[in-house]
């Protein structure tokens, strides 16, 4: 079976982020390749899960080296394999600076389809800018979308026909689609990205194996514009998501009724809708927090993915709400089979960047002259030492640099991981009545709304007290404190074949299993 | 609970690594003297023959008391080796070691405990050969004492380290002076 994700726009792009952390926490499928779709290739949202696929990627492939530093398969540590193309990001606009006018090549149309295109388009949206993404414009997206090739040559619709290419050799495929129904990138490319896949299987003659799903947001989340500079604009408007979300709802609604493009959709919104305190129409400095109905929309995604989901004949759509109450709990979060409870692998994710980033990363990192005073420590001794053990010139070469090198990127995702959570902690709720009950952060981080940038700062060091309080990180009542690691650590079972760090990392993620 | 449970089970069979010759002696007390090289031994290096001819007593007749005193004083030593030996074993698993680096801390708390032990053993030792409560004590010589304190105390902190070193949690076994020498994956 081969899986593909697509990220549209923002929203696609941070829902694929939640989702590269489901699947370092073991929740996703054996393979995947992930993309995404967004003519603001500078976007923050986008850059920031750019950035985080080739962390996982990296972190993954040098943590699955046969012979070396080695998981094995058996580990849920980064259990899903994922491929990106060298520029994970396909612009449906190349070029600098296309209008809508460049591409649909107004001044060459026959003057009576010039005419249908001033009914259907202002002057100023002609001449948008469209570096910056469709800015809450689904009509112009939809325009300039459909107006590019899906192109064999492109690296991004390569992909795409060499999946409808395993289809047709018989193997299963599926392509699940992220977007938001509200904005503009999203909302144009969401129905017609996977009508183009479609079309593409007509046209290959493929007619079993290929599946598409999507997970389609609805407003969850609202800003406010600031006066000044704003005048002239375009921009996405919260004011306008409630009419755009209807309008494009009646759309798929009539759309869906005659063409079965998609095979599963997954709808999920957030009510009341989360208030992010940073507001900018694009580019770089956009940079919105990770919100928990983007993680419903990654746990929709690995449950459509799962070998356990059956796909009928007929549409289906899902959707999924939190409890009624304001409170947001661990049992709000679904299961994504039978056999993968997301509660456990995702606090198991959260425990382990913890007690590594603040606990065990500050032992291994350096030289050996550093790290040698943990060397008769049992689990160092169980776990580093005996792995990174050269016969051959006797050595312990945990503080050669391959080994470092290892050492320092799982920290930094273990940083990012913490960030993630505590950010999406701290930001679906803020400014709203509701309470996150998934987590403690307030004592290992710090939150400011307004700094865009850096929202969330995770406290270098924590003192003998704070370190306590991991017993309470997960709020599930639960009792699990940082001894129960170190004991885990130096008696969870060693799993077969594994190699180098691998064992470590295997055993530590292990070892925060409540 | 289940790895505190299989560390009592090392303890134990640490504990009968060389307990099993206390065992043995103790039941020997107990039966009486017998005319064999420990009563030779006992007659030659424990007791001031002086006193045995000042009270006009023979030393068969001392002798059982003797025996007892050694048995009772062993069952003493050997209940102590035993709680002290499986309460570390227990309670090591409750050291709140819960970062590198943080087992070497508890070496002192270990060194204390086992200070604690040790004077206990001495403690036991003493008031058998010096007290009154029995007769046969005022018959051991000083030399007798010594001996008997020395190779009473070594033994028995023997049984209680070896029952230590295999009955300590992993985790903190840079607590217990070598244990952090086993092997990663003993025990």
């Amino acid at each position: 079976m081969k899986n593909f994700i697509i990220g549209i726009g923002g929203t696609g792009a941070k829902c694929l982020e939640h989702l590269l952390y489901c699947c370092s926490s073991g929740l996703g499928p054996e393979q995947l390749w992930a993309g995404m779709v967004d003519q603001d290739e500078a976007n923050g949202n986008i850059s920031r899960t750019k950035i985080l696929l080739s962390k996982y990627i990296n972190i993954r492939s040098s943590l699955r080296e046969e012979g070396k530093s080695d998981l094995t398969s058996d580990s849920d540590l980064f259990r899903t394999l994922v491929t990106s193309n060298s520029d994970s990001v396909w612009q449906p606009l190349r070029g600098g600076d296309p209008t809508l006018e460049e591409v649909i090549k107004y001044e060459l149309l026959k003057p009576e389809v010039k005419g249908l295109v001033d009914c259907l388009y202002g002057p100023e949206e002609k001449k948008l800018n469209l570096s910056k993404g469709f800015r809450a414009r689904p009509n112009i997206g939809a325009a300039a979308m459909l107006a590019t090739t899906s192109n064999v040559d492109d690296p991004f619709w390569s992909q795409i026909y060499k999946a409808i290419d395993l289809a047709r050799g018989g193997e299963e495929v599926k392509i699940f689609i992220f977007s938001s129904i509200f904005g503009g990138t999203g909302a144009a490319g969401f129905p017609n990205i996977a009508r183009k896949i479609r079309a593409i299987q007509r046209e290959r003659q493929v007619t079993s194996n290929l599946y598409i799903g999507g997970a389609l947001m609805l407003p969850y989340f609202i800003y406010d514009i600031p006066d000044e500079n704003m005048e002239g604009e375009l921009f996405a408007k919260p004011a306008e998501f409630l009419d755009q979300t209807k309008g494009a709802l009646h759309y798929y609604s009539k759309l869906f009724e005659y063409d079965k493009i998609f095979d599963q959709v997954y709808v999920t919104g957030w009510d009341p809708l989360s208030e992010l305190s940073t507001f900018q129409p694009g580019g770089n400095l956009q940079n919105n927090p990770p919100l928990f109905s983007e993680l419903y929309a990654a746990l929709g995604a690995l449950r459509f993915f799962s070998k356990d989901n059956a796909i009928g004949e007929n549409q289906e759509i899902f959707q999924i709400g939190k409890n009624e109450t304001n409170e947001i709990l661990w049992s709000d979060i679904p299961n994504v089979s039978n056999n993968l409870n997301s509660k456990e692998n995702l606090a198991k994710l959260i425990r382990f960047a913890f007690s590594y980033y603040w606990m065990y990363a500050p032992a291994l990192l350096g030289n050996w002259s550093k790290i040698k005073k943990y060397s008769n420590e049992n689990w160092f001794k169980r776990l580093i030492y005996k792995y990174t053990y050269n016969d051959d010139n006797k050595q312990c070469e945990i503080g050669h640099e391959y080994n470092q090198e290892i050492v320092s990127s799982m920290n930094e995702f273990c940083l990012d991981i913490l960030e993630w959570i505590t950010d999406m902690h701290y930001s679906t709720v803020h400014n709203t009545d509701q309470k996150m009950n998934l987590i403690l952060c307030d004592f290992f981080s710090e939150y400011k709304a307004k700094n865009a940038q850096n929202r969330v700062t995770i406290k270098e060091k924590l003192n003998a007290a704070e370190k306590k309080q991991f017993n309470g990180l997960i709020t599930d009542g639960g009792n699990f404190k940082l001894l129960n690691v170190m004991s885990n650590l130096c008696y969870k079972k060693i799993k077969k074949d594994q190699k180098g760090l691998g064992v470590f990392m295997d055993i530590l993620f292990r070892s925060c299993e409540q | 609970m289940l790895r505190i449970f299989k560390s009592l089970t090392y303890s134990i069979i640490g504990l009968m690594s060389l307990g099993w010759l206390s065992i043995i002696f103790i039941t020997s007390m107990f039966v009486g003297p017998k005319d064999n090289w420990l009563l030779d031994f006992f007659a030659n290096n424990l007791i001031i023959d002086e006193v045995i001819e000042k009270y006009g007593q023979d030393f068969s007749s001392l002798a059982e008391g003797l025996y007892i005193l050694m048995g009772t004083m062993n069952i003493f030593l050997l209940v102590t080796a035993i709680i002290f030996s499986l309460a570390w074993s227990g309670l090591s698993h409750l050291l709140n070691i819960d970062s590198p680096g943080k087992a070497k801390i508890y070496s002192i708390h270990w060194l204390i405990y086992t200070g604690i032990t040790l004077a206990i053993f001495v403690a036991i030792i003493f008031y058998f050969t010096k007290s009154t409560q029995y007769n046969a004590a005022q018959f051991l010589s000083n030399g007798g004492i010594t001996i008997i304190l020395f190779s009473q105390t070594i033994y028995y902190f023997l049984i209680y380290y070896i029952a230590v070193i295999v009955g300590t949690a992993r985790f903190a076994r840079s607590s217990v002076l070598f244990a952090n020498k086993l092997p990663g994956n003993f025990l």
